[in-house]
């Protein structure tokens, strides 16, 4: 049976036994107001009894038709009391036939009594008759009286026995009703909270296994009602619980596996970046110390190399001054090529000196504009070489912030580059503008030149490297090295796009930089 | 703790026990613990005295701690003599010998009455003797046992119908010998209890007229007691009275078994009492309507001379109304 029928007994129980109490207090009610009733009707017939007698014995004493008219009206209404009534007993209707029966009898004889004395007394032996007969008659009346009497006062003490007996059956039936009503609503109620409690009791217990860990617990789940339902399904999550919990347990112990796997190669990898970064340091040291030296090499390799070239200059100088008419052409050209020579070095101890200078300089933040800045290396190289029939294309407004020197020297480099690699195209076009890269400007620098190879673009901006076909080219090779060390001295990336004989793009940025 | 249905079945056996205890104690207390009572009862064989009859057929006197000694009787009045003679303790006797001994001064009591009926006496008369009305009564010879109620109810029978006793001629019969004076023409009509009406209107058969008198004359059956057993013993008086009781709801409640007994020990056929069993009221009780049926029959033996005493009787001194009182009070109706 489930709590809720078992709940619902509980709550219907006490309204049917109330109901039933209700019903037996009513029944009881309506059949004490019939016995009372018909209570009356008998003690009216006791009493009809007794008046009857009296009336009786006034009419023995006096003979009077007062007595006799009220014996007759008495009678007849006692007559119509006892017959007009009928009672269910069959102890109660027997007893009122003995009732019916003597009173007949009563008035059978009263009747003879009243004709025995008022009938025509013809002769003395009537009399005498007469007057024994009367006696006779007074004497059977007042036996019919009493029988009549004790048979009627026998029914009325049967309705009082019985009104007793049905108040007292009443008043038991009620006290018997509330009995089974305490005993059957206690002991559902006591037998209900009882399996409650305990069923709560063995959930309680089973939860407080579960919570300490034990999953192999299982909840005793008897009967079918809720809590055996509940206690089911917490078998069965408790089941699920187990299972899923093995799973995980496999799960975290591979996972722990793993994880001691992933520190230690974490370690090994930590170890193996302690150790590469140990190695970049010593040669980060390592190769700043031979930059150092190199730069001083250099440094001191151009300046020392500056004073026997002034020599070797001066001298060619001096021959061409002092000795010249007496050379003859061959000698005068080899001559030219020396002293030009010494000119060519002394320019590429010049660069290479900025060059080496470059790694020491921190550059300046000013704004600069960049579009003046290439329209006066555009008129210095058209200056420089008025043949040429190169166009220039420079976008208006292009400025930048950084170090005005450095920019020029950049921004000369790279046109510079353009103008010299244009040198074989009838008509050059050289282009200065700015773009976008991943949101922040760039410039750029383009031409239509001899371009190069893509392959080759990692080695365009190395120090002193030429590119396959760029002997034709005058140049120390050192160029687009000094602008790749000035731009990454402000911060920024340049780099180059081109294809061989389509012409080359330079492309720079400056870190932090806006276009303005 | 309330464990399982152990507890539930000790608890039952428990009450189970404790009730068949005490019903056993209740049952043990109301056996007599005295000896049991020796009676000698002198019984008119008269369907009246079935309550007698059943009680002991029943046992209902032995479980009243009782044994007694049947006395069969032809009449009452003869039981009454056989008490007089010292030969019973108890007797069944009507109203009319008790109301004789009380002008002759015994001191035997009537302790209840057992039956009471208004039809009990009839006159069966022969035809064949010209007999068709009462009136044709009138210079017949009518058997009657005298001194009893039959002689009564004759008279009264004869009274009503403006006869005088003088113009009958009444010849004493003792009961047996009735039934073979009036099929003997010996006698034109007889006055008689039952079953001897109904005996003697088969064996005349058409012959044979029956004049009752409804309500003329109540019949009250009795019981009486010697008044030294009374004295000696009340309450061997009451414990029969109680078997008395017993036998009366007996047959209340089982008629036709009680019909059986009964005709075993009147010696007439069950389906004789069959016919004759409406006319009977069985009740053990005293009533005030007997006081008044003596004292009547005592007014009407003085005025037929038929004894010497003038007086009236005090007949309350002839009832036992203690016995019946401490057994069943409702019952006793005597006024006092």
């Amino acid at each position: 049976m489930t709590i809720k029928t078992r709940l619902t007994i509980i709550a219907i129980l006490p309204i049917a036994l109330a109901l039933l109490i209700g019903l037996s207090v009513l029944i009881a009610s309506n059949r004490v107001s019939r016995e009372e009733a018909e209570g009356k009707i008998v003690d009216e017939v006791v009493r009809g009894v007794f008046d009857l007698n009296v009336l009786t014995d006034g009419y023995l004493a006096y003979h009077d038709q007062r007595e006799k008219s009220q014996w007759e009206s008495k009678n007849k209404r006692l007559t119509r009391l006892i017959w007009e009534t009928s009672f269910r007993s069959g102890e109660e209707q027997a007893l009122l036939e003995e009732v019916r029966a003597y009173h007949r009898q009563i008035g059978t004889f009263f009747t003879r009594l009243v004709d025995n004395y008022e009938g025509p007394a013809s002769v003395e032996r009537d009399a005498v008759l007469r007057h024994e007969l009367e006696n006779r008659l007074a004497g059977i009346l007042l036996v019919k009286s009493r029988g009549m009497f004790s048979s009627a006062s026998e029914l009325a003490s049967l309705k009082k026995s019985k009104l007793v007996t049905i108040r007292k059956n009443a008043d038991i039936l009620t006290i018997l009703f509330s009995v089974i009503l305490v005993v059957v609503v206690g002991a559902v109620s006591i037998l209900t909270s009882r399996g409650l409690a305990v069923a709560i009791g063995r959930l309680r217990k089973g939860t407080e296994f579960l919570s300490a860990g034990n999953l192999d617990y299982r909840i005793e789940a008897s009967g079918n009602d809720e809590l055996a339902q509940l206690a089911r399904a917490f078998n069965d999550m408790t089941g699920k619980l187990q299972r899923s919990y093995a799973d995980l347990t496999s799960t975290m112990e591979t996972l722990q596996v793993e994880n001691r796997e992933r520190r230690r190669a974490e370690a090994a990898l930590q170890e193996l970046n302690n150790v590469l970064e140990t190695r970049v340091l010593e040669r980060t040291v390592e190769l700043k110390a031979a930059n150092q030296e190199l730069e001083a090499f250099s440094y001191t390799v151009a300046h020392d190399l500056r004073k026997p070239l002034a020599v070797v200059n001066g001298y060619c100088e001096a021959i061409r001054e002092l000795c010249g008419d007496k050379l003859d052409e061959a000698c005068k050209r080899y001559l030219r090529e020396a002293y030009d020579g010494t000119w060519r070095m002394n320019g590429l101890i010049d660069a290479l000196l900025n060059f080496s200078r470059l790694a020491h300089v921190e550059p300046r933040r000013e704004k600069v504009d960049l579009s003046a800045m290439a329209h006066e290396v555009a008129m210095e190289l058209k200056l420089a070489e008025p043949g040429r029939r190169v166009t220039f294309q420079i976008a208006d407004g292009a400025s930048a912030e950084g170090d005005a020197g450095l920019l020029r020297v950049a921004l000369a480099n790279l046109v510079g580059n353009a103008w010299k690699y244009t040198g074989t195209r009838d008509e050059g076009i050289i282009e200065f503008g700015t773009t976008e890269v991943d949101g922040k400007p760039a410039w750029f620098v383009r031409d239509n030149g001899a371009g190069f190879d893509m392959a080759n673009a990692d080695k365009l901006f190395a120090p002193f490297q030429r590119l396959p076909g760029a002997e034709e080219w005058r140049g120390f090779g050192i160029g687009l090295a000094t602008v790749e060390r000035i731009i990454l001295r402000h911060g920024g990336r340049v780099w180059a796009e081109g294809a061989p004989g389509k012409g080359a793009t330079f492309y720079f940025t400056l870190s932090g930089d806006k276009a303005v | 703790m309330w464990r399982k249905p152990t507890f539930w079945a000790a608890i039952s056996i428990f009450v189970i026990l404790a009730v068949v205890i005490y019903q056993g104690l209740s049952r043990q207390r109301g056996i007599p613990s005295l000896p049991p009572e020796r009676i000698r009862f002198a019984v008119a064989e008269l369907i009246d005295s079935g309550p007698i009859y059943v009680a002991l057929d029943r046992g209902f006197f032995r479980e009243e701690g009782v044994t007694a000694q049947l006395i069969p009787s032809e009449s009452g009045k003869d039981a009454f003599a056989a008490m007089a003679q010292g030969r019973a303790d108890f007797a069944t006797v009507a109203d009319t010998p008790v109301m004789f001994a009380g002008f002759e001064g015994r001191k035997d009591k009537v302790v209840a009455t057992i039956c009471n009926s208004d039809k009990e006496i009839a006159i069966v008369a022969r035809k064949d003797r010209g007999i068709t009305d009462p009136k044709d009564l009138k210079g017949k010879r009518i058997g009657v046992y005298m001194k009893t109620n039959q002689e009564f109810f004759l008279d009264s029978f004869l009274l009503f119908q403006k006869i005088n006793r003088s113009e009958v001629t009444a010849v004493d019969l003792k009961p047996e010998e009735m039934e073979e004076a009036l099929i003997a023409g010996k006698v034109d009509a007889v006055s008689v209890w039952n079953p001897l009406k109904g005996v003697l209107e088969n064996r005349l058969g058409n012959t044979a007229t029956v004049f009752t008198a409804e309500g003329i004359y109540t019949w009250f059956w009795n019981v009486a007691a010697t008044d030294n057993f009374i004295q000696k013993d009340p309450e061997a008086v009451q414990r029969v009275l109680r078997a008395l009781v017993k036998g009366v709801d007996f047959i209340k409640k089982y008629p036709e078994a009680s019909r059986a007994i009964i005709a075993r020990f009147v010696h007439v056929d069950k389906k004789l009492i069959g016919k004759l069993w409406d006319t009977y009221d069985f009740d053990v009780s005293l009533d005030q309507a007997l006081l008044i049926s003596l004292d009547d029959q005592a007014r009407w033996a003085i005025a037929k001379g038929l004894v010497r005493d003038r007086t009236i009787p005090n007949y309350l001194n002839y009832i036992y109304t203690k016995g019946l009182t401490g057994v069943d009070p409702d019952a006793m109706t005597i006024i006092r």
